[in-house]
């Protein structure tokens, strides 16, 4: 089944990759990246900010590592390298700038982005991304943006200054930007979705190994896509881009460190604590020396997905979960490994997205397999404790004693007395042994041994147990030697019983207790097959899942059942 | 009468023994053992007209033992806290089914039963237990045409022509079968269900016409009951 759930995993990121992919890559044709110049702005202490650069002002190439130190009024050139079109009516430009601009088209001013300033207080900051519909162009000439600009309200000094000038359809600018991100939308709602689904099936029950961190991956696969989106569906004054670049790198930590941590509980696989401070303080290190954000954000997640994937190598059982989550995260590493910047601007979300619901969802799928397990383990509890109730009163065991407390009642009141006595403890012990999941081994002998005592009073002869052992620690599920000793009375008879006395022995063998009652062996062929036999295996079962063994025969003169159970510690 | 009772649990056979000894007085004597083997040599060595049985002893198959009981010339009856096969046992042909712990008063009733076999007719019996070689094997009623006295013993013969011969005397099944068989004749009993007609000769003869195109005698004394079970007063 692994396998086709690994290929479903897949599809479903390569589908959702590939939309977004589809709907993110511009018509390029129609777009056209103008060629940056910058340089100094020469400012009179007191009036008005001039309109034109000097003639003799200190233009330079764009350089967007210097432009991001530049805080002071500066100016921005950008020209367009081919003549414009004849037909270039319904152009619009989108300009990304940190700081407050004045925008100068050909010559024509157009609408500014806040309030270039001398200084911080003068300064009002302009929107990160702007778009201006533009003017027509004249036929064949170049075109030139002239930007004024300051930037006094930078305060988070960035590696890059990220500014550019781009002129394409005002269409592509104003609608096909917010495409990618209905992809985006989709994906975190089915995150949301299952988180929904997860924190209901979750409610009111004891959290299994991780959940708590993967409701926190949740929250950060949430909030991810919603920071990433501020900027294109929002937009935002440009002092907030430092402090987005701060959330995106938080929670890109927030999930490097969650995940790994959540697989290793998940998986039950130990991580000895030495390496989880090496790792985290590797995140740290990454996320807080390497150049740029976005290099940041790439080393992190792309350590986290490695040694999640490591970690994965290690879980040996969980085959139908393990292909699937190894699958997703290594086609997350290739990607984040080749093309870095692209994986970070959106189908990195989409893969926490995929991930994180095929997470939920596992997770989800246990719990309700969990909840019909021990729904079928109170059912099967129940029954066991009804027939450990019906087996002690059977009918044809509880009618023969009956007549013969009537013989004694009669003939030896005394002995009727006892037998009447004996007869209420074994059913006070049953009652009380069916309420529990496992007795004491004392609280079983009492029951065997009071069971012994009816039937040794109704028989009149004395039915021994002899009792051998070396620990008496043992708890064992109720009933089952009891059951042994019915059977044995059953079909080899009380008189055969009495001659060969039943004999107990309790050992522990390494990991292994063992429980041998031997008793006498009877004639009658078909033991070992019945009711008695059938009870004692439910209730190994149901108590010790997939650690209990039950074997019973003939061993020379004896009727041998021996139980082994494996110990917990 | 000589009855012998078969219980493996010491008290419930001293009370068996206890009581069946004040109930019948004279009219019977007593034996008891306790396990199946010593009722075969019991039932071997001495002629015993009932049998008192348990149905589990010591983790024996009671029906298997029922079944063995019923084939025998005495009658049967069970004293077992298997309350729930009462019906399957009177089907196998037992007279009397005493659910333990029993009374002194329905020991009496069960006792009486056995002591006067020819009065009481339970008539639930749905199988007969026949003696074979390899065991016992059991006959469906139903598949029984007619009976016929053959001595200490009867003369069973089936629908489909076999016969079989069975130990109790044609006036010990009596008391078992049920109300199908009826008798036509001094040496006969008739399965109604078998009849397809009554005819009547020369000389107030009488004859039936069965089922398998045979034919069976019918006795003066017996053809008024006779035509009154089949209906044609």
């Amino acid at each position: 089944m692994q396998i086709p759930r690994t290929f479903a995993v897949l599809a479903v990121l390569l589908a959702a990759v590939a939309a977004w992919l589809a709907a993110a890559t511009p018509d390029m044709t129609k777009v056209q990246v103008m060629t940056g110049e910058m340089a100094p702005a020469t400012m009179p202490a007191s009036g008005r900010l001039p309109q034109r650069p000097p003639a003799g002002a200190d233009w330079r190439p764009l350089d967007q590592r210097v432009l991001a130190g530049w805080r002071d009024p500066y100016w921005l050139r950008w020209r367009s390298t081919a003549p414009a079109a004849a037909d270039d009516a319904g152009r619009a430009l989108r300009l990304s700038l940190r700081g407050a601009s004045r925008l100068y088209w050909n010559g024509q001013p157009l609408a500014g982005n806040g309030l270039v300033g001398r200084t911080a207080a003068q300064e009002q900051p302009g929107r990160i991304d702007i778009v201006r519909v533009l003017p027509p162009s004249a036929a064949g000439g170049t075109d030139e943006l002239l930007v004024l600009a300051s930037s006094l309200h930078q305060n988070l000094p960035l590696h890059s200054a990220d500014a550019f000038a781009i002129v394409a359809p005002a269409e592509l600018l104003y609608r096909d930007v917010m495409r990618p991100w209905l992809i985006a939308a989709f994906a975190t709602g089915a995150l949301a979705t299952a988180c929904l689904y997860f924190l209901a099936v979750q409610r009111g029950r004891p959290r299994k190994p991780g959940a708590r961190s993967l409701l926190a991956l949740c929250a950060v696969g949430l909030a991810l896509p919603m920071i990433e989106a501020w900027r294109p569906l929002l937009g935002y004054a440009y002092p907030w881009h430092g402090q987005r670049l701060l959330m995106l790198l938080a929670l890109h930590t927030a999930a490097a460190a969650l995940l790994p941590a959540y697989l290793a509980r998940r998986f039950g696989v130990a991580v000895p604590a030495g390496v989880r401070i090496v790792y985290l303080s590797a995140l740290v290190a990454l996320a807080a020396f390497l150049p740029g954000f976005d290099t940041r954000s790439a080393a992190v997640l792309l350590l986290s997905l490695l040694a999640s994937a490591g970690l994965l190598l290690r879980v040996r059982d969980a085959q139908e979960e393990r292909g699937p989550i190894l699958a997703l995260l290594l086609a997350g590493s290739a990607a984040l490994a080749f093309a870095p910047g692209a994986f970070l601007d959106g189908p990195y979300f989409l893969l926490l997205a995929v991930l994180m619901g095929f997470l939920l969802l596992r997770h989800a799928a246990h719990l309700r397999a969990l909840d019909r397990h021990n729904a079928s383990l109170r059912e099967e509890r129940a029954q066991l404790s009804l027939q450990l109730l019906q087996r002690g009163i059977h009918p044809h065991w509880l009618m023969n004693t009956l007549t013969c407390l009537q013989e004694l009642i009669e003939q030896a009141p005394p002995r009727a007395s006892r037998l009447v006595e004996s007869l209420a403890e074994q059913f006070d012990r049953l009652r009380d042994s069916s309420t529990r999941q496992s007795v004491p081994l004392e609280d079983e002998l009492a029951l065997c041994r009071s069971h012994l005592d009816i039937v040794g009073l109704a028989s009149d002869q004395r039915i021994a147990l002899e009792v051998d052992a070396d620990d008496t620690r043992l708890s064992l599920p109720p009933g089952i030697l009891h059951a042994q000793i019915e059977n044995a009375l059953t079909h080899a008879g009380a008189g055969a019983c009495a001659q060969r006395p039943f004999r107990l022995r309790v050992h522990r063998l390494r990991d292994r207790w063992i429980v041998e009652l031997r008793s006498a062996c009877g004639s009658a062929p078909h033991r070992g097959r019945g009711t008695g036999t059938r009870y004692i295996e439910a209730s190994l079962a149901s108590a010790y899942p997939n650690g209990w063994r039950f074997d019973q025969g003939i061993d020379g003169a004896d009727w041998c059942g021996r139980i082994e159970l494996t110990c917990a510690s | 009468m000589r009855i012998l009772i078969v219980e493996d649990e010491p008290l419930v056979r001293q009370r068996l023994l206890r009581l069946s000894a004040e109930l019948a007085g004279t009219r019977a004597r007593f034996d008891a053992v306790a396990d199946l083997e010593s009722a075969g040599d019991r039932l071997q060595r001495s002629v015993y007209d009932g049998l008192l049985l348990d149905l589990n002893l010591e983790g024996e198959d009671g029906f298997e033992l029922l079944r063995r009981a019923v084939a025998g010339r005495y009658h049967c009856v069970v004293v077992s806290a298997h309350r729930e096969r009462a019906l399957q046992a009177f089907e196998h042909g037992v007279l009397d089914f005493v659910p333990k712990p029993f009374s002194r008063e329905r020991l009496g009733e069960a006792l009486e039963r056995l002591l006067d076999v020819g009065r009481y007719r339970s008539g639930r019996a749905r199988y007969l237990g026949i003696w074979r070689a390899q065991g016992t094997a059991l006959v469906e009623l139903a598949d029984v045409v007619w009976i016929r006295a053959d001595g200490d013993y009867s003369e069973l013969r089936m629908r489909d022509g076999r016969s079989e011969l069975h130990d109790k005397s044609l006036a010990g099944l009596t008391s078992l079968l049920p109300p199908d068989f009826v008798r036509c004749h001094r040496s006969y009993l008739v399965n109604l269900r078998h009849i397809r007609t009554l005819h009547a000769g020369s000389g107030s003869r009488y004859w039936l016409v069965l089922g398998d195109g045979g034919e069976l005698p019918v006795g003066r004394a017996y053809v008024e009951g006779l035509r009154r079970e089949l209906g044609l007063e």
